[in-house]
């Protein structure tokens, strides 16, 4: 190694594009070192050899173990649940601290952190008093109310459901224990709204403006529509029942790992009325299915008319598509000579189906969100 | 909103982020197992003690998570959170009773120790090349020594460095150019001896 060498090996050891080359290479810095050494042949040993000390020289670490590190994580988690947990019935006001807050404080920040407080207070009381509505009563109450993103979070710790108004004027009833939290003014290009628990939703149509809801991993998406939302956190299931309208439904894996190349469109499974989706948050599977007891999704005036008397099945079961707003799959050949004399009314759906199917020795089955009839035919 | 481990580790940073600041437990918990080791190395050079260090960067993410409404977006996630480590022990460490100095000291000292492992190098002249440097790196005054760190050995960018020592991109440049200034200058006195030596033989 001559003087040069020497000189060359130090400049090599602290060029930051040399550094990259050989810590975490890339095809381009690798192109254009090779083609460094293509055109300076002679250079070939200065950049072994500062290849070796750049790999060489290293900072000493302290040791600290991935067991350690996890332990460290884990307990951090559960320290954030039990704050959540105690948390819950409280009014909240979190001050913007600059950073942290310090074990101790000299007067000045006690004096500032004081006038904060009380002003916080204050604001809080005011927003507090100002947006408490008519059906909030004793246990309900703001929980936080973020000065700067105006994200309102409201919490149902009583028995009876709690209606809330959303500033587009759709309304979402809490159930017990359910959280929902809401920006005080939907001004971008959505309406997102975050669910822990389980809330029926009534939404304002409003096309340009979807309305989102995440509940855990799911994401619920409606332009306007009656829907049903069930995520609690300790729960293996999420679900989405429809009540009347289209929702779509995906995992917000989908929106994540879309969000890259957002031209796709995200994949999701759209519901009709008495659909009804369960999302098992283990397999992070989707499936199709119908509401435990389907609505009639028309006026109940027109109800009366369906009185059958001899009647094909075929029109039977149209009629019933029509009430519930669900498809039902049958072979209308094959059931041609099938007749039934039924008065569609009061009793829940799967129950009538049990008796007409009975009836013309039929079965049913629920797939994918449709009701499919199973029939050998009549004579 | 929770989210399954295995997509957040696909996300990215920022989107990392924005996860966390909606509250996501998930995102809390990846983004310690993402950077505690190095937050917790950085940290040491500042503190020798480790569990004070560990104390500090779990409080942190506390603190973060209580704050997390409050939280902007940021440029990188692994800068932001070292400086707000820097300040959390600077703060920390200059405590005395139960007062608390406000402005960070500038005089916080920043130990770095670097070793070199010899069995990486093959001809002995390199290795001795490599401890000169080592000690050369060693013997830097402390600021300059912070900026060789969080530049060469946390490949951070000039922008990060600035953010996390609290000084603008500018002075960050002028810390690694008097860094290498007296890298060269150190060399030419040795080259300068060299010569002298050749021609007094």
């Amino acid at each position: 190694m001559n003087t040069y060498q020497r000189a060359d090996i130090i400049a090599l050891v602290q060029s930051d594009s040399f550094r990259q080359w050989v810590l975490t290479s890339t095809p381009e810095l690798d192109m254009l070192w090779q083609q460094y050494l293509l055109q300076n042949p002679n250079q070939e040993a200065v950049v072994a050899q500062a290849r070796e000390i750049v790999l060489a020289l290293r900072v000493k670490n302290d040791f600290i173990s991935d067991t350690e590190i996890d332990s460290i994580v884990s307990d951090t988690i559960s320290t954030i649940r039990q704050t959540t947990e105690n948390n819950r019935d409280e009014t909240k006001s979190y001050t913007d601290f600059s950073e942290s807050t310090p074990p101790f404080w000299n007067f000045k920040q006690w004096f500032t952190l004081a006038a904060s407080f009380v002003l916080l207070l204050g604001i809080g009381y005011l927003v507090y008093t100002l947006t408490k509505p008519e059906t909030l009563s004793d246990g309900n109450k703001v929980v936080a109310v973020n000065q700067k993103k105006k994200l309102i979070e409201k919490v149902n710790q009583r028995e009876s459901p709690l209606t809330i108004e959303l500033p587009d004027g759709s309304r979402v009833t809490l159930k017990k224990n359910s959280r929902i939290a809401y920006a005080e003014a939907f001004t971008g290009s959505t309406r997102e709204v975050f669910l822990t628990g389980e809330a029926f939703f009534d939404v304002v149509k409003n096309p340009s403006k979807p309305f989102l809801v995440y509940a855990n991993e799911l994401v619920t998406k409606v332009l306007g529509t009656k829907f049903r939302v069930s995520a609690y956190e300790a729960e293996k299931h999420i679900t989405v029942e429809v009540r009347s309208g289209k929702v779509s439904v995906y995992a917000s894996q989908d929106t994540l790992s879309h969000r890259k190349n957002s031209q796709e469109e995200v994949k999701g499974v759209i519901l009709t009325p008495n659909q009804k989706v369960v999302f098992s948050r283990e397999e992070a599977r989707i499936e199709k299915t119908l509401v435990e007891k389907p609505i009639v999704t028309i006026p109940h005036k027109d109800l009366a008319r369906f009185v059958f008397e001899d009647a094909p099945a075929a029109q039977v079961f149209s009629a019933l598509e029509k009430t519930y707003s669900i498809d039902l799959v049958y072979d209308e050949e094959l059931m041609s000579h099938c007749q039934l004399t039924a008065t569609l009314g009061n009793e829940p759906l799967f129950e009538q189906l049990t008796v007409l199917c009975k009836a013309i020795e039929a079965k049913y089955e629920v797939v994918d969100g449709q009701i499919r009839i199973h029939s050998k035919g009549c004579n | 909103m929770k989210m399954p481990k295995d997509i957040l580790e696909k996300i990215n940073d920022t989107e990392l982020w924005d996860c966390f600041r909606r509250g996501d437990e998930g995102a809390l918990e990846q983004l310690m197992q993402m950077h505690f080791r190095k937050l917790f190395h950085y940290g040491t050079k500042f503190s020798k003690d480790g569990a004070f260090v560990k104390d500090c960067i779990q409080d942190l993410f506390l603190d973060l998570w209580n704050r997390r409404q409050f939280l902007s977006e940021v440029q990188t996630v692994k800068a932001y959170l070292m400086a707000a480590l820097r300040r959390r022990l600077h703060r920390g460490m200059t405590k005395k009773g139960y007062f608390v100095t406000e402005e960070i000291t500038s005089d916080v000292f920043f130990e770095v120790e670097f070793s070199v492992e010899d069995s990486l190098i093959q001809e002995e002249t390199t290795q001795l090349l490599a401890h000169e440097i080592k000690n050369y790196l060693e013997q830097l005054p402390k600021r300059q020594k912070e900026v060789i760190y969080l530049r060469f050995f946390e490949g951070l960018t000039r922008e990060e460095i600035a953010e996390i020592m609290g000084i603008n991109s500018q002075s960050v440049s002028n810390l690694l150019q008097s860094a290498f200034k007296h890298l060269k200058e150190n060399w030419k006195t040795e080259l300068f001896l060299f010569v002298l030596l050749s021609i007094m033989h």
